[in-house]
């Protein structure tokens, strides 16, 4: 009698220990998700800064820096509910601020003011942290799914009801090659 | 004879007009010390193998048949202290060439490269003591610092060795070198929010027992060559990640290499890289009793290795503002 309450005490042990693992894993992978937003926010709090150091040289650019300020806008007003739409919306931000910064280039004056430089400098700085950001969310959710999808901790998270989450993946125009001729 | 010094590598330019300048002249005068400093080595060690050792020997025969083994011990305690006060005595010649040679030609060989010199060491791993890099230790020994600039960026280097002291079962001193190598700090052109560490791997149940009771957490990173070599812990996991970025592994990784494969530890905390890169050779050593200093060979060494730590800020573009 003694040795079958051990055994059910170790197992319900080893239970407590894969489902705990599990939670961790499922926290972790959303404190990394929320780790993006807030590496996006930086973003979104940078571009109206670049766009009025823009707006004074860019003259030729208007159909671009609205198109940045309609994004921006709409990005941020998307909630975290709609993660898949705020995603796309915020590839298309980031798209539009490289077309931004090669445009750049066609204006002397405006490439070598200092207050740009500074701009160019911090946003170059906060698009390395959102790309970090992403690497420790697609780690997270690794670590999560492998949790999810091997035995025996599978059988637990059905239990549970927690799923595998999906990675970060950059959209199929963002895989697309460059074309050079875009931007000359 | 005019002394000259062949450009052979990249890193040599310039130096050929430099030591024909500051150094070729002194080497003469250097030389004739080294040759008398030999002499008076020579002389001591004839000294102690003629006179001292069989003295001794004696002396231990003597005691250990007239007196009894506790007076014994003692001859044999003095006979120790003998030897070990002759070493000292037949070295110091040696010892104090080799100084001499560091201040002479060494130091203005280093400023010519814009580092300060010190030849007995600045013990640099003082500031290593939040990094949580560096191997527990008893004792250090330091020796050959250099501190300047490269390409712009903030560089000190020395040779360090860290002891652990242990007393066996007999209650007899032991000493351990639990880490034989350089010390390097490199002032970065930004200041780090958090504090991330990479370390030699352990294997799975090594590292399973230092994540345990470590304050930081593991960083998972995509190389598996890098994460096969190297275990990263960071308090900050999106910090680590933009710090160690693929390009940014490899190049650790090739800074690993150009050490014979070392396996280095790196430290990222507040505005500084540190970095142990353990390396079993003795480094900075362009001089030997035994060897004549108008052969250049020495000095071509020295500055392929101080090239290869200035080398550290190229491999790892520190002096790059993209990023880091």
């Amino acid at each position: 009698m003694l040795e079958f309450l051990i055994i059910i005490g170790i197992i319900a042990v080893l239970i407590w220990f894969l489902y705990a693992n599990i939670i961790r894993k499922r926290n972790k992978a959303h404190e990394a998700f929320s780790g993006i937003d807030v590496q996006l926010k930086k973003r979104h709090d940078l571009i109206p800064n670049i766009l009025t150091i823009a707006k004074r040289f860019m003259e030729h650019e208007k159909e671009l820096l609205t198109e940045i300020t309609r994004l921006r806008a709409a990005a941020i007003d998307t909630g975290p509910d709609k993660a898949t739409e705020r995603f796309s919306l915020e590839a298309a931000l980031q798209g539009q601020m490289g077309k931004l910064m090669v445009a750049v280039e066609n204006y002397p004056e405006l490439k070598s003011d200092a207050t740009m430089l500074n701009a160019q400098r911090t946003y170059s700085e906060v698009e390395a942290h959102i790309s970090a950001a992403r690497r420790f969310y697609n780690s997270a959710v690794n670590a999560l799914n492998n949790a999810v999808q091997i035995w025996p901790s599978s059988t637990i998270a059905r239990m549970i009801g927690i799923d595998a989450m999906p990675l970060f993946e950059v959209s199929e125009t963002e895989r697309a090659p460059v074309a050079a001729g875009d931007f000359l | 004879m005019t002394l000259v010094f062949d450009e052979i590598h990249p890193h040599e330019k310039g130096f050929g007009a430099f030591f024909a300048d500051e150094i070729a002249p002194i080497l003469d005068d250097v030389e004739s010390t080294r040759i008398e400093a030999c002499k008076i080595f020579n002389q001591r060690l004839l000294i102690c193998v003629l006179a001292a050792i069989p003295t001794a020997a004696a002396l231990f025969v003597f005691s250990s048949i007239f007196f009894d083994s506790d007076v014994s011990d003692v001859t044999m305690g003095t006979l120790a202290i003998a030897i070990v006060g002759a070493v000292w005595w037949v070295n110091k010649p040696r010892k104090d060439f080799l100084i001499a040679f560091k201040h002479r030609i060494l130091r203005p060989v280093a400023n010519f490269l814009s580092f300060h010199f010190w030849p007995d060491g600045r013990d640099f791993c003082t500031g290593f003591g939040e990094t949580g890099i560096l191997h527990d230790h008893d004792e250090r020994e330091f020796e050959d610092a250099f501190a300047g600039e490269h390409l712009g960026v903030d560089l000190n280097f020395e040779e360090v060795e860290l002891i652990n002291v242990s007393r066996d079962s007999k209650g007899r001193k032991r000493r351990t070198t639990v880490f034989d190598g350089i010390a390097a700090t490199i002032q970065m052109n930004k200041r780090f929010n958090g504090h991330t560490i990479v370390k030699e791997d352990r294997g799975k149940i090594g590292n399973w027992l230092i994540d345990s009771f470590n304050k930081m957490e593991a960083v998972a990173l995509e190389d598996p060559r890098f994460e096969d070599r190297f275990e990263v812990y960071s308090n900050d996991q999106v910090e680590a990640r933009y710090l160690l970025t693929p390009a940014f592994m490899e190049r650790l990784y090739a800074v690993s290499q150009a050490f014979d494969d070392a396996k280095l530890r790196a430290c990222f905390r507040d505005d500084r890289l540190y970095l142990l890169i353990p390396y079993r050779s003795d480094l900075f050593e362009a001089a030997s009793l035994s060897k004549t200093v108008l052969d250049t060979d020495g000095l071509r060494k020295v500055l392929g290795q101080i090239e290869s730590l200035r080398g550290i800020i190229d491999v790892l573009k520190l002096n790059e503002r993209l990023g880091l």
